[in-house]
């Protein structure tokens, strides 16, 4: 059991559901405001809690958005909570816990509770881990730090999410270097289905039998290249198969920091009927510094899915103001054309908080 | 502008502009805070049981957490100052070639992948005695902090 739905049918948990995320997310704004009395003092926002081995951190994201052709709405869109420890070289395990979509407006029901990661880090050196449990797959960035304090914008490129599984449970070998070259590299494979799948936001589709390999190389943290390779069964397509490759980049030109992800997907086989048997697109994004605080953005994309004849062109701007890097506030024109996937084309607001 | 320039002549005013070039260039110079910074020396202490020295790679390797072990298996603690203290400024420009904005994206992105981002001191004192304490620590102070009971792995710059 992945997830606690309060949905409509019974009409009992969303109400107090939404009074508890407004009540969290209130002392979340003290926090960021300096308003708030604080709990340890240790404690610094974005670093989470240490609590012995472990430390216990989050994120919270509320966000407004205003749709075009469709209502206003004001949501707790996500509020996870993470817990990980470093107890000792094989003991090190990781929980997410995300609550999604959970609507603050007055007698509205909705939201759920996802388990997204549950893993255990077995280090076997320095350099090579081994990772069993559910995890975020790693095809591209974004994915891997799909958090909204730590993204720029509060739509998400279909790029990062639409062809391939976001979340894998599977065993997971991981390597990285640190000399004179910054190779990081991960191999995985996931024999079955993903467990406690939720079908959220990002999760369009159901994969099983998924096995993948991720190669990064960097020069600083700031300047990397990858490339993502990964083959899968698409549950809900008959018995369709794909094989995806991505690749993609963030670097910097003077201030200007770019991120850039394209993939090819091939399908095959399926008893259902598609309009094209690949998938394709990528997106570009640019940020420009104005402040040491306030940022503008640009991205374009533009993605093919096998259910539509046309592509998806995609193009936003935004102002993001982080008065710390732990706390982002966004103002967001999405323009949205061609089929309806992905977040509809609108103005959107977020203000969101890593703890 | 004539009735300015009518109060100089010859080598006078030569000398006049000499000087007041020479006086904004030493202006310019000690004005600047990031050069009078950049001439304070910087200690990396660690925990008495970890290594006798650091080389500026590992150093790098440490702080942006890409190794987490020493060689006797002990998990490294990296020890870092506030975002905008001078030291931790100097510090990243020195070894970890990244003004210090970026490199706190770099660790809450690396925080969300469940690896610790480095502690946070306020004072040189906190950052020799939490060094102290905690097995596999290391840190960073300005040359003039007493490091008793601390290792110096390093001198910067």
């Amino acid at each position: 059991m992945g997830e606690h739905e309060c949905g409509d049918r019974n009409g009992s948990c969303g109400g107090a559901g939404a009074r508890r995320a407004a009540v969290l997310w209130l002392w979340l704004l003290a926090q960021a405001l300096g308003i708030a009395p604080a709990v340890a003092a240790s404690y610094r926002l974005g670093a989470g809690e240490n609590i012995g081995d472990f430390n216990l951190a989050g994120y919270s994201n509320l966000v407004f958005s205003a749709p075009r052709g469709g209502p206003n709405e004001l949501t707790l869109e996500g509020f996870s909570l993470f817990l990980f420890g470093h107890v000792s070289r094989y003991v090190n395990p990781f929980l997410e816990v995300e609550s999604e979509g959970v609507s603050l407006a007055p007698n509205t029901h909705s939201g759920k509770i996802v388990v997204e990661r549950l893993y255990n880090d077995f280090d076997l050196n320095s350099s090579t881990t081994l990772r069993i449990g559910k995890m975020l797959t790693p095809v591209g960035d974004w994915n891997l730090v799909h958090a909204a304090p730590l993204v720029w914008t509060v739509t998400r490129p279909l790029t990062t999410y639409y062809s391939f599984p976001v979340f894998v449970t599977s065993a997971s070998l991981n390597f990285q270097s640190f000399s004179n070259t910054r190779w990081d590299a991960q191999f995985y494979t996931q024999p079955g289905n993903d467990v406690f799948a939720a079908g959220g936001d990002y999760e369009p589709r159901q994969y099983s039998r998924v096995a993948g390999f991720n190669v990064r190389y960097g020069r600083d943290p700031l300047n990397h290249i990858g490339l993502s390779v990964q083959t899968a069964d698409i549950q809900q397509s008959g018995g369709a198969s794909q094989i995806l490759g991505s690749v993609y980049s963030e670097f910097t030109t003077g201030t200007v920091m770019w991120e850039f992800q394209a993939n090819f997907t091939d399908i095959q086989g399926g008893a259902l009927i598609r309009a094209h048997n690949h998938e394709e697109g990528g997106f570009l994004q640019a940020v420009y510094p104005l402040t040491d605080q306030w940022f503008v953005v640009g991205q374009g994309e533009v993605y093919q899915t096998q259910e539509y004849v046309a592509s998806a062109r995609r193009w936003a701007v935004e102002a993001v103001y982080r008065p710390r890097p732990a706390i982002s506030w966004k103002l967001e024109y999405l323009d949205a054309q061609g089929p309806p996937v992905g977040d509809p084309g609108g103005v959107y607001a977020a203000f969101s908080v890593l703890f | 502008m004539r009735h300015f320039l009518c109060c100089f002549e010859g080598g006078a005013m030569s000398a006049w502009i000499a000087r007041a070039i020479t006086s904004f260039v030493l202006l310019a110079i000690i004005g600047q805070p990031g050069i009078a910074e950049n001439k304070r020396k910087i200690l990396v202490v660690g925990n008495p049981g970890i290594l006798a020295s650091v080389s500026r790679k590992e150093l790098a390797a440490i702080y942006l957490l890409r190794i987490a072990f020493w060689p006797n298996g002990q998990r490294i603690v990296p020890v870092n100052r506030g975002a905008a203290n001078p030291l931790r400024i100097q510090f990243s420009q020195l070894i970890l070639h990244e003004p210090p904005m970026a490199l706190a994206d770099y660790w809450n992105q690396m925080h969300f992948q469940g690896v610790n981002p480095p502690v946070i001191m306020d004072s040189n004192r906190a950052v020799v005695a939490f060094v102290r304490k905690v097995p596999g620590a290391i840190g960073y102070v300005s040359a003039t902090t007493p490091t008793d009971g601390v290792k110096v792995l390093r001198r910067l710059p």
